[in-house]
This record gives structure tokens, C-alpha cells and sequence, in this order.
């Protein structure tokens, strides 16, 4: 079973399946190559993060606090309306603008652009995407991506698995799940109880007998077809990497209760698509996560906050209108809930949440129709100790977000020069590396 | 040899033709060379041609130092490209070496002012970095780049349609596993559990057996490919998007790529295993519709007391009127509901356990279906094991469900084998026999298993030989009743028309153009427009006589009569009535001519629904098919380029999009490509709402984009005749204007098509497309990507012969598709396979 197993056959050996994919792989896989991976320094440990992309946009205005200059503490800052949620976090929270995506051609939705670093492209992902570039350089877990997907009810029950914002490589896109009864049984069906764990068991039998089958034809085929019937065992692997695990898993598990089977809104399985990314961290399913509000794409629905527009014509509204509000104070309401997930949660001398960092941004820039010029983050969190907290920090000199995801490898302990940009980074990027200016 | 003397002999080799070289490259060269040749004995070991050119030694050297380093040393470093430093390929430079790879392909370098190489130096220097890309490459997961279907016009046109090539072995193509279309899964799914119509001949537009089950592309702009079961039986619906609610469905695995141009590519889809995890749920929700029908929300049961249904979808609630929007009225299944039959029925007749002759009825059922074979003995009794067990653990249903589940997920239904068998002739290659050979047959032209005539065939031992295959192929394409969805599909994806509905329009920019949107509705419109060219092609098919000219300049247009007046006004994507010069009844065979009239009949007064196959069938499910011939003034409209769903397809949200057009025409009709756009090129027009398009585009003038958009802007600039939904532009003052009042220039020119009588200026559209249409070299073009389609991959130099014999059969028989299809279908690149060197 696979939800964006870390499986070097799936993660290395595939290709891209389009135009304007590139085998070559010129950044990443080589990296998981030479397996060179060092720790930070210092005894800093970052260990996950959480990446949670609004679509429609995220402006400027959101995040705007009043009289703040760059590198200034946030602690006694009234934040904007918009993310006020967020206020008990403010020592954790870092805004950073003045980063800019123009080259990502943005425009409804950057898809894999948003996480890549290059332009947009719904279909075929160019290259690695940076919550998949995280994946291999911090500790390895049985998930190594978790990516959730959020939408109307009728579209998370019809595309229950959907690609748009992360990739392992060229042409090579991350699963992201968007039926949280689905996602419950992969993770959870092993230790779960009543109708999930019979119908997980039931599948896993029949998954057995299946790889028993394949495992008998691939027998009598040549090195090529074999390869192609791995995906028919991988139910048996994955059972056996979280084998051990089953405890944890007992004990984080979340209460499979009518949000999920009887959703009446589609908050209800916003809501459980949540608590499943936050069980499976604290399990220690996955240490990446990446939260898609929207899958990605440039529609979206919140009936359950009472709002009756959805679809591609929300993004026609400002980002400050009302509506906008009440979607982003949810937004940032779950931030919240996620925070202080993990910092009632004991790790190490500290809370999980000492290791963590959240990131918060669109897969749009900051509004439906841009060009990609402003597009703003929030953090949350130090990573471990390696980066800042609790600050505004404004980005001088014209920097692509591709600089902020250099500065998150550092921060993990993979300095690089320039992530995705290759050979155009002087046309986009006036700095090389990372932000210093938001590292510890 | 041993392994020590072909290296020596490597080295001496490299050594002799680099006597003359100049020093410094013929040491900074040699690692490079070593890969080189290494790959021009791998390619002479299985490819041995009989000309001197080619028995010749062909130096990559002297390639480089002839045509590369006078522009490319590190002192010049023209373009800002040093290939001195590119000793050899290795994973670091595999980008740099893939330029290369892409500029020498595209006869981008040497510059046309430079002298050009001849086309087996070219030919064997590209092959050579080709095999240096795969070496390098080997542990980051290979270079496939050229396995891609974007990639096909990359091998030598010239050298395919010439005698200059003697290929001393014959075509084959690499033993594999093709991933089983996700339409034809699913058409395989429908068959299993719905009450398909046989096909009617009186009524074409009807959709039957075989036909491809529908994508909605309503709530996602990458389609929504799934069926819904149950749908057989459903009555009423006029609501588009009451379709995609509340059905329980399957959805077979996920979709193919969205790209442009063919997809169907054998080394390009794996079956995932997230996605098994989705079969198993698909699996089962089949399963136990077949046994114990579906869930069904109690609203979607009519009842005709209650509900009085009209065909504009309103119904009658207590005497009151409520709208097509309440989804309640608009999707409901028909009284007597009936579920096709299985053996599942008979065995769920009486309440005792599955018998072991029920069982052995069943699993062949349910295997030759999915699998297009029996079961072999061992696989039987395995499969009636589990079974047995899993009904013994779980009960009658639930262990019916779980037990027939894995023939579902068998490797062979969601792969169709293709290894062949029998001793390896000369050449190493093998035929594809017995169940392989059948299903590659069925699998080239339907979404079916073997028919019953292809299975008896087989049965019998006559299907062995090519005879026999010619035999089979020439009968399933003679056969009306056989529904070939297949080759439609290769004409979506040859022109690309059918993405119109993917294209997401800018509210403001449809109402410059006097389109109002309005969610659903514009893209209902969408799919009207894609159904008309489908049947457009469907028309151009059944004459069969120069099938690709008359694609390309056809004055006919097949015309789905809106259903109300208001919907004309909507969307009148053809100009006024009175453009329309000429009504031609020849297609009144795609309107049904009886039992219906407009106002009087609802869905009361059919016992079954019918669908009409529609692009996106959640429409008229009652009714008839109101399809329309029309002729345009040749002054309007020329074939396919220049339909609505064509145009919009290669248009973007606001505009018309002359270099996705202009890109078309130089790939598809040209044979000729264009470099890939670097990950972080910024290609954005200038933001001058009020100018035209081609002063917009202005900026791919610069020196530095004009070299590639050469290749394609003069090509897509003749369709400004046409604003960005198609419509033809309006005259003031008798010229053309667009939607701001600027005089449309229409004017193009073809540019170094490597064919110099193709070469020129244009004054339009028409005149362009005129011109391709007569030319020889682009209905090879044509043969090529057909070629490509049916084989499921690129065509290489080896498949030269196929390609001429196919162009021939084409033109012997009168521009015939259907010879074109035969030809390939029979030849040795469809029906040998040569194993794979790992």
C-alpha cells in the first residue's frame, strides 16, 4: 500500500509522462543519490513539516500589521482580521512578504509551480517540489508525504486521489488524498475498529491473494513486465513498516464518528482531513504534510460556514471581502488547532511542536488573476531551532520563493544555491542561497 | 571477442578516427566517445543497414568539431553554450547533452546558414547521445524523453519516407506491457453491469455496446472519468450537473495526462498502487451492484404519481412546477429496474451457498471479461478457493464480493500483455500469438475483449499468421456493429479539439464576445462543440476518400441544434443564420425521424432511456439526436482547424493563442518541433487589453524568442479571423475587425518546414491550410502519428518500411484511413515483439 510511499522504485525510477518532462532529474534525485545527508548544526533537530496551501490566494493585505518594520517581534502586534485566529501563537508566527513568484506564471493556480519554484503547469510537474525535497533529507518515515486535498463534498467523494501541488521529481506526481474514510483505512484500518477494520481486512486479503497472483505471473515474465507488478505487493510492505508502529497508531487514532461517515457539510471532512494529518504526525506516520485547502486548484467550497458561493468565482472577490475572512480565519483556526496538537504533545526534552514548522501560503501568489509579483508566507514554529520565529520579516531585493524553500533545506541541514531555478536564477533571483535573515 | 578486445578494439577505433582531430578535443572527447560507440555497436548489433553511408564509420568527433565547436568553444560560447566542457555525458550535464540532443534532432544546429550534415551523420551522432543520456542517466531513472510522445517528430522525416535507408532488419516492437486505457477498463466495467444497446444502424448517434463511457468535465477541468452504476436505467436527466451527484460510481483508475497530443503511450502509465487501492473500492462497488443491486438514495426511484416529468426537466410536486436546479427532478431511475445479467443471478436465486458448478461458471465469467481470456486451470481453481473461503468467513454477499474482487485487479486486466511466443526468428523477435494476439487486435480499435468472431478464430488455429490478422482486422472494420471507439480517439487526440471543455474562459472576455457565463452552461456549450466535430469525423470516415484533406478543408459542419431559442442566443457559436448557405439533409440520419417532435414528448412515453453520444452524456438521455448538417461559405470555415472546439482548445482564457495553434500545425501537419521553453521562461504578452493579438506578440520579436516563435506564430496568426470562442470575426466596412475595432490581419508564412515548395507567405487560414492539405510530406506527417497511436509508442529508423507501406496503402486506396489502420495493423511492428535488453 502506498500513500506516497518512500519507495525508491516509485520515487526514483519513474519518468516523466508528458511534454516538458525531463528524466534528468537535475536537483533532487541526485541528492537521494549520494545519501549525504548531514545534520544540522549545533544539535538542532527539525524534524517535520506542514505545509498548508490556500487557493484562491493570500495577499499582502492579509498578513499586513500595522507600523511593523522587517525584523521586528510580532509578540505585541495586533494581528489583521484576517488571521487573528493566530494570536495565541504569535511567538511562533513569522510573516514573511517581499517574496516573488512572477516566474511561476501563477494565474488561478501555480499547481506543482506553488512548491516547485518554476512555472506553472497543471499536468506534468518539472521537477521536485519542496515538501517532497523535505521528505528526503529529514527523518524517514513509513509516509514519507502526506498530502490532503479539500473541496466540495461531491468532488472529494469523486476524486477521492488527486495530483496538482507535489511532485518527487519530473513528471513524477504525489498522490494527494481527498477522501479522509479512504485516507482513515490506509492509515489507520490496521488497528482500527468495526466496519474500517473489517473492510481494511477484507482488502488486505484480497490484496494478498492478489500479490500471490501477480507474484505468480510476474514468474514467468521478463525483467520489464516484473517491474511493472510491484505495485501489486506493495499492500504487504507498507503492512509491515507500520507493523511495529501499531501502538502509536491505537493511540493517535481518531474516533471514526459521523464527521466521516455522515458528513453534513463539507467542513465536516475539511475538519477530518485535518485530524487525520494530525494523527498521523503525532504517530509518526509521516513527518511531511502537506495540507491543499482547495486541492490546488482555483475552486473550493465552505458551505458549512455558511457561505453559498464556491467554485472558481470566489476567487473574483477580494481577499479582504467578507467571505474571504471567514474562509481564512477557518483557515487559520486550524493552524491553531494544529499547533497546539503538537505542543501538547511531549518529544524529546520538549513538544513536537519544538521540531515543527508550518508554512502557510497560496497555490496562487495572492489573489485569482496575478502575476505573481507579491506572494506572502506565514510560518509557524523554528524547525528544530534553525529558523526564526515570532517575527515580520520583509524580503529586500526582489528574492523568489524559491529562495525561501533554499532557506528551508539549510534550515535542514542541505545548503544549496538555488532550488528549481537552474540555469535562470540571475534572471530571477538578485541573491544566491538562503534567507539568512529567517535562519537562527 | 573478449570483453579485453573490445575494448581494445574500442580504443583503437576511437584512436583512428581521431587522427586528424585537434589534440586538446581528441583528449577532452574521449570519455564522451567511449559512450558514444559503445552505443553505435549496441545500435549496429541489432540494426544493420545495407548502405555504404552507414557502413561507413560515422566520427562523433568529427560531428562536434565539424558543426558544434566553431560556435560552441569556450572562447565563442555562442547562445551562452560551452560544449567543451561536456567530456562526456554524466549525470551532472545530462541537461546540457539533452540540448544538444533536442537542437541537433530539430535541425536547430548547425544554423541553416552553416553547413548541414547529411542525415545518417545526423541521424547516428543523435543516437549516439541518446545512449550516452540512457547510460548516465541508468540510476536516476533512465532517459525516456525520446520514448515520449512530443518527442515522435524527432527521428528523420527524410529518412523515414526515403530509399537512402536499407534497414537489414525487419520492424519489431519492444516486448511490454501496455497499461489498459482507463476507458476501455471501463467500458469493460459498464458491459459487466448495464443493459447496452446493440448498435442500431438506424440511428448512429445512439449510444450502444462498446461505445466509450462519458466524461463529465463539469466540476473539474481534468474530467471526471468514472461510471456511474445504475445509469443504464435512468430516466429524465436535463440538468447537467445533476449527473455527477449522486450515483454510486466507480471510478477506474486515475485519468490519463492532460497534455496535448497523443497519450495512450506504453512506457507511460503504470498502474500505482494507490491506484489498486482505489480498484479494490471500484471492485467492489461493481461487484455488488451485479449481486445485490446498488444503494440507492430513495429520491432517484421515480414515481411516475408523483413526478410528471417534461422535456425541459421541470417536474410537477403536488401540482406545483419546480426547476430543472432541484437535482431531485432530474435524475431518477425507471420503474421495473432490471440489472443486466450475470451468473450472480442464479446464484443469489435461493439462499444456499455457491455452488462448485455455479462457481465454475462464474469465474470464467468474470475473467474472460476483465482479462479477455479463460482461466487457466490452476488460476481457476485457486480463484473458486478463495472464493469458497471468503464466502465460508463472511457469508453469501459479502464473501461473493471480497472472493471475485482480485479477478478485478488481475495483472492481465489492467495490463494487456504483449510478449509473443515461439522460437525467435533471426532477428530475435517473436509474433504475438493466441490470447495476446486477439487482444491486441481488439485492443487496437475497441475498448472490448475479442469478439466472439476474433475468440472462435483463435479457437479454431486460424489466427496465426498475418493472413489471419488481415482477415480479422479487414472484418472488425468492414463490421458497423462493432463499435471502434478507438479510432476517434486517435483523431481527439491527433487534433486536440476535444480539450476545448479544459479551457477556462475569463467572464469579461467571453462577454466582449457576447458570450454570457454562467457556471455549467458554458461548459454544457463546450461539449456540444466537441460533440459536433466528433461527428464531423464520424461523417469524413464513413466516405473514406481523403480522409485527411478533407479534414483539413471541408466545408461541412455537423451542428447540434440548440433546444430552445434561448440557448442559440447563448451561445451562437457560428455566426447569424444566413451565413448558412446550404442545408444538407445527407446526415438527416443523425436525427431520429420518428416518435418525436420538440414540444409534445416526455420521458412518460419511452420505456428506455436513450443516450446519445454525446461527448458528455448528461444530456438528452430522451429525444433525439439532433444533429445538423450544414455548409459554410468556403469564405468561413475550412475543416477542423478552423471548428469552434478546435479554436477554443488552443485558446487560453481570454484570447486566441496563435502559438499554441502555430505549435499545432508545425507538429502535427509539419513533422516538425520545437525546442521545450526553459522551466522559468516568463511567456507573458503585454497586458494591452485593447490591442490585437499580433501587436501583442510583438515581444516574441526579439532576437532571443524569435528563433523558436518563428516556428510557430506566422502559423497561428491566420486564424485571427476567428475571435477566442471561435466565432467568426465581423466585417466593417468589408474587412474584418476584432472586438475592439482593430482590422484583423490574418496574414502568416511557413518558415523552414524543411519541404521549400510548402515554404512561403500566406495571406489567411484558408490559404494555409489549402496549402498543407495538398502537400504529400504532411499526410506522411499524418501516417507518422497515426503510427505512433496504434503502436503505442515513437516510431524509429527500423519502422521505415512500416511507415512507407502504410502512406501507400493510404494513397493506393484513395486517402482510405481504414487502409491506412489495415496496413498498420498487420504489419511487423504491430505483431512481432523483440524482448527488452535490461
Amino acid at each position: 500500500m502506498k500513500i506516497n510511499t518512500l519507495n525508491r522504485r516509485d520515487i526514483i525510477k519513474k519518468f516523466g509522462a508528458a511534454a516538458g518532462a525531463s528524466a534528468a532529474t537535475p536537483f533532487y534525485t541526485a541528492l537521494a543519490e549520494d545519501k549525504k545527508v548531514s545534520p544540522p548544526q549545533g544539535g538542532k533537530q527539525p524534524k517535520r513539516v506542514v505545509f498548508f496551501l490556500q487557493s484562491q490566494g493570500f495577499s499582502d493585505a492579509n498578513c499586513a500589521v500595522k507600523g511593523i518594520t522587517s525584523g521586528k517581534s510580532l509578540r505585541s502586534e495586533d494581528l489583521p482580521v484576517f488571521i487573528d485566529p493566530l494570536a495565541p501563537h504569535r511567538d511562533k508566527l513569522t510573516i514573511i512578504q517581499g517574496l516573488h513568484g512572477r516566474h511561476t506564471s501563477p494565474a488561478h493556480s501555480a499547481y506543482y509551480g506553488c512548491l516547485g519554484g518554476y512555472r506553472r503547469n497543471k499536468s506534468t510537474p518539472f521537477d521536485i517540489t519542496i515538501d517532497c525535497a523535505l521528505s528526503k533529507v529529514l527523518p524517514k518515515a513509513p509516509v514519507p508525504l502526506l498530502s490532503v486535498g479539500m473541496e466540495s463534498l461531491n468532488r472529494m467523494k469523486q476524486v477521492p486521489i488527486f495530483h496538482a501541488t507535489s511532485a518527487w521529481g519530473p513528471g513524477d506526481k504525489a498522490s494527494m488524498i481527498c477522501d479522509p474514510t479512504f485516507l482513515y483505512r490506509l492509515m489507520f484500518g490496521s488497528v482500527a475498529t468495526g466496519k474500517q477494520r473489517k473492510t481494511y481486512d477484507e482488502n488486505s486479503k484480497m490484496l494478498d491473494f492478489i500479490a500471490k497472483t501477480s507474484a505468480e505471473s510476474a514468474g514467468t515474465l521478463p525483467e520489464s513486465g516484473r517491474k511493472k507488478l510491484d505495485p501489486f505487493s506493495d499492500i504487504s510492505t507498507f503492512r509491515d513498516s507500520v507493523s511495529s508502529m501499531s501502538d502509536s497508531l491505537k493511540t493517535y487514532m481518531p474516533e471514526f464518528d459521523e464527521k466521516y461517515s455522515a458528513p453534513q457539510h463539507e467542513t465536516d471532512w475539511h475538519d477530518a482531513m485535518l485530524d487525520l494529518t494530525i494523527a498521523a504526525l503525532k504517530a509518526g506516520l509521516t513527518n511531511v504534510a502537506t495540507i491543499n485547502s482547495g486541492c490546488g486548484e482555483f475552486y473550493g467550497s465552505w458551505e458549512g460556514l455558511g457561505i453559498d458561493q464556491r467554485g472558481h468565482s470566489l476567487g473574483h472577490l477580494s481577499m479582504t471581502s467578507d467571505i474571504w475572512t471567514r474562509i481564512r480565519q477557518y483557515n487559520m483556526r486550524m493552524l491553531s488547532k494544529l499547533v497546539q496538537a503538537l505542543e501538547e504533545t511531549p518529544e524529546g526534552n520538549g513538544t513536537m511542536m519544538d521540531n515543527t514548522l508550518i508554512v502557510y501560503t497560496s497555490n496562487n501568489a495572492d489573489k485569482q488573476h496575478t502575476n505573481g509579483a507579491s506572494w506572502p508566507f506565514m510560518t509557524l514554529g523554528n524547525f528544530g531551532g534553525t529558523m526564526q520565529e515570532g517575527h515580520y520579516m520583509k524580503i529586500e531585493n526582489d528574492r523568489p520563493i524559491n529562495s525561501f524553500y533554499a532557506t528551508l533545506l539549510e534550515a535542514a541541514g542541505h545548503p544549496v544555491e538555488h532550488f528549481n531555478l537552474g540555469g535562470a536564477y540571475e534572471k530571477y533571483d538578485t541573491g544566491k542561497g538562503a534567507l539568512r535573515e529567517l535562519l537562527a | 571477442m573478449t570483453e579485453f578486445d573490445e575494448e581494445e578494439a574500442l580504443i583503437s577505433f576511437i584512436d583512428r578516427v581521431s587522427v586528424n582531430s585537434y589534440r586538446k578535443y581528441q583528449i577532452m572527447l574521449r570519455p564522451f566517445l567511449i559512450h558514444v560507440i559503445c552505443a553505435l555497436l549496441m545500435i549496429s548489433a541489432t540494426t544493420s543497414y545495407g548502405g555504404p553511408a552507414l557502413a561507413g564509420e560515422v566520427s562523433q568527433q568529427a560531428f562536434i568539431e565539424k558543426h558544434c565547436i566553431e560556435c560552441h568553444d569556450s572562447d565563442t560560447e555562442k547562445g551562452g553554450f560551452n560544449i567543451e566542457p561536456l567530456t562526456s555525458v554524466t549525470a551532472a550535464n545530462t541537461v546540457e547533452w539533452q540540448k544538444v540532443w533536442e537542437q541537433v534532432s530539430l535541425k536547430e544546429m548547425p544554423p541553416t546558414k552553416k553547413e548541414q550534415p547529411v542525415h545518417l551523420d545526423r541521424m547516428h551522432f543523435v543516437n549516439g547521445v541518446i545512449a550516452g543520456l540512457q547510460e548516465a542517466s541508468k540510476n536516476q531513472g533512465g532517459f525516456h524523453e525520446n520514448l515520449l510522445p512530443t518527442k515522435g517528430n524527432y527521428v528523420d522525416h527524410e529518412l523515414l519516407f526515403s530509399d537512402a535507408v536499407k534497414v537489414a532488419e525487419p520492424p519489431s516492437t519492444p516486448s511490454r506491457m501496455w497499461r489498459i486505457h482507463p476507458a476501455a477498463y471501463l467500458v469493460k466495467l459498464n458491459e459487466l453491469v448495464h443493459n447496452t444497446p446493440e448498435y442500431n444502424p438506424k440511428y448512429p448517434g445512439q449510444l450502444a455496446s462498446g461505445d466509450p463511457v462519458m466524461v463529465s468535465k463539469v466540476n473539474t477541468d481534468t474530467g471526471d472519468l468514472r461510471l456511474s452504476l445504475g445509469s443504464d436505467q435512468v430516466m429524465g436527466i436535463r440538468n447537467g450537473s445533476g449527473w455527477t451527484g449522486d450515483f454510486p460510481s466507480v471510478r477506474p483508475v486515475q485519468s490519463l495526462s492532460q497534455e496535448r497530443g497523443l497519450q495512450d503511450f506504453a512506457v507511460m502509465y503504470e498502474v500505482t498502487s494507490d491506484e489498486m487501492q482505489l480498484l479494490v473500492t471500484g471492485a467492489k462497488a461493481v461487484l455488488k451492484h451485479m449481486i445485490v443491486g446498488s444503494d440507492v438514495p430513495d429520491y432517484m426511484w421515480r414515481d411516475p404519481e408523483k413526478y410528471k416529468l417534461s422535456r425541459t426537466s421541470t417536474k410537477i410536486v403536488d401540482g406545483k412546477k419546480q426547476t430543472s436546479a432541484d437535482r431531485e427532478s432530474t435524475h431518477l431511475y425507471i420503474k421495473g429496474y432490471q440489472r443486466k445479467y450475470s451468473p450472480f443471478m442464479d446464484i443469489m436465486e435461493t439462499e444456499v451457498l455457491p455452488t462448485q458448478a455455479q462457481l465454475e461458471k462464474l469465474v470464467p465469467f468474470l475473467f474472460k471479461a476483465l482479462t479477455g481470456r479463460h482461466p487457466r486451470v490452476k488460476e481457476l481453481n485457486e480463484q473458486i478457493s478463495f472464493i469458497q473461503n471468503e464466502v465460508k468467513a463472511l457469508g453469501k454477499v459479502e464473501g461473493l464480493i471480497v472472493g471475485c474482487a482480485p479477478i478485478f485487479l488481475h495483472p492481465e486486466a489492467l495490463y494487456r500483455y504483449e510478449f509473443g511466443s515461439g522460437e525467435p526468428d533471426p532477428h530475435g523477435r517473436v509474433m504475438l500469438a493466441g490470447d495476446e494476439l486477439a487482444n491486441s487486435i481488439a485492443g487496437a480499435l475497441t475498448y472490448m475483449s475479442p469478439d466472439p468472431q476474433l475468440q472462435a478464430a483463435l479457437k479454431g488455429g486460424e489466427l496465426k499468421t498475418r493472413e489471419d490478422v488481415l482477415r480479422e482486422v479487414t472484418r472488425i472494420m468492414d463490421d458497423g456493429s462493432i463499435r471502434k471507439p478507438r479510432i476517434l480517439r486517435f483523431f481527439q487526440e491527433y487534433f486536440d479539439y476535444h480539450r476545448a471543455p479544459s479551457i477556462c474562459k475569463d467572464t469579461q472576455s467571453l462577454k466582449a464576445v457576447g458570450v454570457l457565463e454562467d457556471g455549467n452552461y458554458y461548459n454544457l456549450q463546450m461539449n456540444y462543440l466537441v460533440s459536433e466535430t466528433d461527428r464531423l469525423i464520424e461523417y469524413i470516415l464513413e466516405s473514406d476518400r481523403d480522409v485527411l484533406r478533407e479534414l483539413l478543408t471541408t466545408d461541412k459542419s455537423v451542428v447540434r441544434v440548440r433546444p430552445t431559442i434561448k440557448e442559440d442566443n447563448y451561445f451562437n457559436t457560428f455566426n447569424d443564420a444566413k451565413s448558412i448557405s446550404f442545408y444538407d439533409n445527407t446526415v438527416s440520419k443523425y436525427r431520429k425521424k420518428d416518435g418525436w417532435t420538440k414540444s409534445e414528448t416526455g420521458i412518460e412515453d419511452i420505456e428506455r432511456p436513450i443516450f446519445i453520444r454525446e461527448y458528455w452524456v448528461s444530456t438528452s438521455v430522451t429525444g433525439p439526436s439532433p444533429w445538423e448538417m450544414l455548409t459554410f461559405p468556403a469564405t468561413e470555415r475550412c475543416g477542423i482547424l478552423t471548428q469552434p472546439s478546435w479554436l477554443i482548445a488552443h485558446s487560453d482564457a481570454m484570447d486566441n493563442h496563435a502559438v499554441f495553434r502555430g505549435r499545432w500545425i508545425r507538429e502535427r501537419l509539419l513533422g516538425g518541433g520545437v525546442p521545450e521553453v526553459p522551466i522559468t521562461v516568463d511567456a507573458v504578452l503585454p497586458d494591452e487589453p485593447k490591442e490585437s493579438l499580433r501587436h501583442r506578440m510583438r515581444v516574441t520579436r526579439a532576437k532571443e524568442c524569435w528563433r523558436c516563435h518563428q516556428k510557430m506564430d506566422p502559423l497561428g496568426l491566420p486564424f485571427e479571423m476567428f475571435n477566442h470562442v471561435g466565432k467568426f470575426r465581423k466585417t466593417k466596412d468589408g474587412k474584418q475587425v476584432d472586438e475592439n475595432g482593430n482590422p484583423v490581419d490574418a496574414s502568416g508564412e511557413i518558415i523552414a518546414s524543411g519541404v521549400p515548395e510548402l515554404d512561403g507567405k500566406v495571406e489567411d487560414a484558408f490559404e494555409l491550410i489549402h496549402r498543407l492539405a495538398n502537400s504529400e510530406h504532411v499526410e506522411q506527417v499524418f501516417v507518422r502519428h497515426a503510427f505512433r497511436y496504434w503502436m503505442g509508442r515513437n516510431e524509429t529508423i527500423n519502422d521505415a518500411p512500416t511507415l512507407q507501406a502504410a502512406h501507400k496503402a493510404y494513397q493506393d486506396n484513395g486517402g482510405s484511413m481504414k487502409a491506412l489502420i489495415i496496413s498498420l495493423l498487420t504489419s511487423d511492428s504491430f505483431l512481432y515483439r523483440k524482448p527488452v535488453q535490461n
